[in-house]
């Protein structure tokens, strides 16, 4: 159904999402997918005070036949808003729609109730068919927070070191290779805290999806939303309040948003030139490996061969038997990076005009692919994340 | 594939500039007594106004100390020149260097030498009986060889040794100068070509380049930009000929190039295999640029002499 304004998309969403909680749950049945609102965030590669005519040339172009191929009969609908687009498609013969709301021209926000294989097949082609969006990543530390904003019901974990295979995983007292569990209940922490002493799986114990009830009105808790919000920016809703729901989205987009801005502020590198005074300002990002890379070659091979999850384009440099300098591209937005790799640091170099959304992807995989407990750090060793 | 060959001047540059910004790997000490890198080249007078030209101009309010720091790559100092520092004063610092006045309270010219040349570097200040700590630099650590700084912290730190392995130094905040190879410029430069591919250029001004990947390009003098200019254009011609061909091609005036295939103009299904087809090319590149080299098992050349 096309929507007129974001109040009517918020209406068609809002009575979906009540009527299949409410029907449900008086049968005592699951939701089946198909029922279920899903939210993504997906960062645009523009400024936040663009206007909103630069989005939805943006929005139109990304949704182009052109990206999705004719089969997909793409459709895009203007409303009475300037911000607001719906977009039908056709996916294996499930008819999708998707509202596209840039109200924030940098930070996007796309529901859409039509299966998850379908929708997640859109936001795939979507962020993947230019350099002009993304998704918005949540990395593990980021997501337990947001397990805090309500009352934490599940989780997943994710962890895949096969994707940086410095290892040889059948020798013996080699780390964890692959480490995924899903559990929902109230327990959700106890365990979480139980996989990460030491001893259990600290490196391995990587979020990648929390459960949380959410109330706009905590007194009451009537209306709330059972969130699913997953790292790579998905989250699904359930429950009984559309506004719930889009309020823990704003919350967690808003943080987001907040750490994007903080990294390309503080962090990306600029020259300052005034007459013949020329100064630096902004400072590379110091991960730190709690366990040291195992193999430097490989590990470095790996991050820059253009592939997934990392896309970033580069030729690694051996400079010593335990260092390496890569001028890399990430090629999700273009941008140049440059990276130099020690065992137990790597040091990232942000250019100026360069996102963000670069570092904190990285960082999202290094969690899921490489080690849990990698850390990034500022040149007084404080986090430059805070969530 | 082994080896970088950093000139001594942009060694020292990106290495103080990292230890003032605590970046992994360095020693902190610099950046817990307060030290920020202030200005690169920056050019002023002193009391007689007579100019001085500090490679690297690093101050801390914490310790109220400013370092003017000079490299010297040679094995000689020249004695006009330590004479116009010795002229420096506060209020030069202050008013114009436009160091904060805490951290002009006390300062220090700093020379800083190869530790092949020390006793050559030494003579030189000796001779004008200048009180410039001389620090002198070898492959794992900077040593104080000669006189003090006025900061006792300082003394401690670098007497006799700050430990540190120059092969692991930061090379990304000035990565290129006028001296730097052929290779390392289309290290550089190849990314960027990349990024102006998703940009969707279809053609880009040399100048442009220039200004791009040089940090130091607003403050160098017309010789110095010459070179890299040419060193550019060597690069870009060799990839377009070679390696790149089918992706950018140099114009006859040698002024700009054109891209002429782009991977956004593809499917992304395709793009990604077009990248690693550019991420082949450019590793072709570098290795070719680098004949001669060996087979990856070459000694690190870090004090080469600047070509120009």
């Amino acid at each position: 159904m096309i929507a007129r304004d974001r109040h009517q998309m918020a209406q068609i969403l809002s009575d979906r999402m009540t009527r299949t909680y409410t029907t449900l749950s008086e049968r005592q049945e699951l939701e089946p997918d198909t029922s279920l609102v899903k939210t993504y965030m997906v960062e645009a590669h523009l400024s936040a005070s663009a206007e909103p005519s630069q989005a939805q040339n943006l929005a139109r172009s990304a949704f182009s036949p052109a990206a999705f191929g004719k089969a997909s009969h793409v459709k895009i609908y203007t409303s009475g808003e300037p911000t607001l687009l719906s977009v039908e498609a056709t996916v294996k013969s499930e008819q999708v729609t998707i509202y596209v709301d840039f109200t924030n021209s940098r930070y996007w926000v796309l529901h859409s109730m039509a299966s998850s294989d379908a929708a997640d097949w859109m936001i795939d082609r979507l962020v993947s068919s230019g350099p002009d969006l993304d998704r918005a990543w949540l990395p593990a530390d980021f997501l337990e927070s947001i397990s805090q904003l309500g009352s934490f019901r599940g989780l997943n974990l994710d962890y895949d070191r096969r994707v940086v295979p410095d290892v040889d995983f059948q020798s013996p007292h080699v780390p964890v290779e692959f480490l995924k569990m899903q559990l929902w209940g109230n327990k959700a922490g106890d365990v979480l805290e139980i996989l990460r002493k030491k001893g259990a799986f600290p490196h391995e114990t990587t979020l990648s999806k929390v459960k949380v009830k959410f109330s706009l009105d905590e007194a009451t808790n009537e209306e709330f939303s059972l969130d699913d919000i997953k790292y790579d920016g998905k989250v699904t809703a359930r429950g009984t309040s559309f506004l719930s729901h889009i309020g823990l989205v704003s919350r967690v987009y808003e943080t987001y948003a907040e750490q994007i801005q903080n990294l390309e502020k503080k962090y990306a590198l600029r020259r300052n030139t005034c007459g013949d005074r020329l100064s630096l300002e902004g400072s590379p990002i110091n991960f730190l490996f709690d366990r040291p890379i195992a193999n430097l070659e490989v590990f470095s091979q790996c991050l820059f061969s253009c592939g997934e999850p990392f896309r970033l384009w580069g030729v690694p440099l051996r400079l010593a038997d335990d260092f390496f300098r890569v001028n890399a591209v990430d090629l999700h937005v273009g941008s140049p990076l440059q990276f130099e790799i020690a065992p137990d640091f790597m040091r990232v170099y942000l250019p100026t005009g360069s996102c963000g959304n670069t570092i904190v992807r990285l960082y999202t995989n290094l969690q899921h692919h490489y080690d849990s407990l990698v850390r990034a750090v500022d040149g007084d060793e404080r986090n430059v994340f805070d969530f | 594939m082994r080896g970088t060959s950093l000139t001594f001047d942009l060694i020292l540059l990106n290495l103080w500039i990292g230890m003032c910004r605590g970046v992994a790997g360095l020693p902190r000490n610099l950046r817990l007594l307060g030290y920020k890198d202030t200005w690169i080249e920056k050019k002023f007078p002193n009391q007689d106004l007579e100019p001085v030209c500090p490679d690297l101009v690093v101050a801390s309010e914490k310790v109220k100390n400013t370092l003017l720091l000079e490299w010297k790559s040679g094995a000689n100092t020249e004695s006009d020149q330590l004479r116009r520092y010795s002229r420096v004063t506060q209020s030069d610092l202050e008013t114009r260097a436009f160091i904060a006045r805490d951290a002009s309270h006390s300062h220090d010219v700093v020379i800083i030498g190869r530790s092949e040349y020390g006793d050559r570097l030494r003579i030189g200040i000796e001779h004008g009986h200048f009180p410039f700590p001389l620090l002198l630099v070898a492959m794992d650590g900077i040593g104080l060889s000669y006189n003090a700084f006025k900061v006792p912290q300082l003394n401690a730190l670098f007497s006799p040794k700050l430990e540190l392995d120059l092969r692991r130094v930061p090379s990304r905040f000035v990565p290129l100068d006028a001296s730097s190879d052929l290779w390392e410029v289309a290290e550089v430069v190849m990314p960027k070509v990349l990024q102006y591919m998703t940009e969707r250029r279809s053609r880009v001004d040399i100048a442009v380049v220039c200004q791009d990947i040089c940090d130091t390009w607003s403050i160098m003098g017309q010789p110095a930009r010459q070179a890299v200019t040419e060193k550019l254009v060597e690069a870009i011609r060799q990839a377009s000929r070679m390696h790149f061909k089918k992706y950018i091609r140099l114009a006859a005036n040698r002024g700009s190039f054109e891209i002429i295939n782009n991977p956004l103009d593809l499917t992304s299904s395709k793009r990604t295999a077009v990248y690693k087809k550019l991420l082949s090319a450019q590793k072709s590149l570098l290795q070719a640029m680098r004949t001669g080299q060996g087979d990856g098992s070459e000694q690190l050349e870090l004090f080469r002499e600047p070509t120009n």
